[in-house]
């Protein structure tokens, strides 16, 4: 029997809406091993930082390169189990990287920080603001992770400026952790 | 071009299924949960569809163990991908007023 235009239309909105949710819960998959990694680091940075407020630079470098290095081997073997071919991933995720570190470096040089808890805050607000819009396009978990941090972030610098760094240790890498976990789920 | 709807595949629950399915990548699969929570079905009815899928050869279903539970993965095959390919472009050719 012939469909109609109707049919045909409602037919190809549900193509459509079943590869949506099917890319967004791929890039869920996707997306856990990276928060289990950063949130580990995010851990052990923050909490090094209220430690040995001295040593802060050179303890972020390590585990900036660290977390990148691991970030980049993650992506690539998660684009070869599927199949997709990877030309340009390293290009792309380096540059990437490189935006983020810089933008953070510029705002530092623009506004200088005239508070040690700004230093801490302002880049944990940069990875809040990118999972959240990140997850305005491609998913609902990405931007509720995003929205927990960033509110973890403004809350401790309001309310434990004191051991800030320590508050944001436990509360991003828990909201990151348990993040990858609910991304793992889905 | 088809001429006419591929019947196996338009009806609501088997194209939400094979549209899931085709945009994996090659030899990739989905285990039957994701698969599930992806077209929203019951364990019954995504079974039963899935078992006219593979009697046509559009589907194949490989069931082993993983740490001793049972795991069941579903793949789109090559004459599935053609089937569905075809019968989105009939649906295409209605809007388009060429059917």
């Amino acid at each position: 029997m012939p469909l109609s235009t109707q049919d045909a239309a409602s037919a190809l909105d549900d193509i459509a809406d079943v590869q949506h949710r099917a890319s967004v819960l791929n890039g869920y998959q996707q997306g856990a091993p990276h928060f289990f990694l950063w949130g580990t680091i995010w851990f052990i940075g923050y909490a090094a930082t209220d430690l040995w407020p001295q040593w802060a630079w050179a303890v972020w470098l390590a585990l900036d390169v660290g977390g990148m290095t691991g970030s980049f081997l993650l992506g690539s073997a998660s684009m070869s189990r599927s199949g997709v071919s990877s030309a340009g991933y390293g290009r792309r995720f380096s540059a990437t990287s490189l935006a983020i570190v810089a933008l953070i470096a510029a705002t530092f040089y623009i506004l200088a920080p005239t508070k040690a808890a700004q230093f801490g805050a302002f880049p944990a607000l940069v990875i809040a603001a990118l999972y959240t819009g990140f997850g305005i396009w491609r998913g609902t978990r990405w931007a509720v992770a995003g929205m927990v941090l960033g509110a973890c972030t403004v809350g401790g610098y309001a309310l434990f400026k004191e051991h800030f760094n320590l508050w944001l240790a436990a509360s991003g890498a828990a909201t990151l952790l348990l993040s990858g976990a609910w991304l793992r789920r889905a | 071009m088809a001429a006419a709807p591929n019947e196996l595949i338009h009806q609501p629950l088997r194209l939400r299924i094979m549209a899931a399915l085709n945009s994996l990548p090659p030899r990739e699969s989905l285990e039957f949960t994701r698969l599930k929570s992806i077209v929203a079905a019951t364990d019954g009815n995504l079974g039963a569809h899935l078992a006219t899928l593979e009697n046509a050869r559009y589907v194949r279903i490989d069931k082993d163990f993983l740490e001793k539970k049972p795991r069941t993965r579903i793949a789109i095959t090559r004459e599935g991908r053609q089937a569905l390919m075809q019968h989105v472009a009939y649906l295409r050719n209605i809007l388009d007023g060429v059917v």
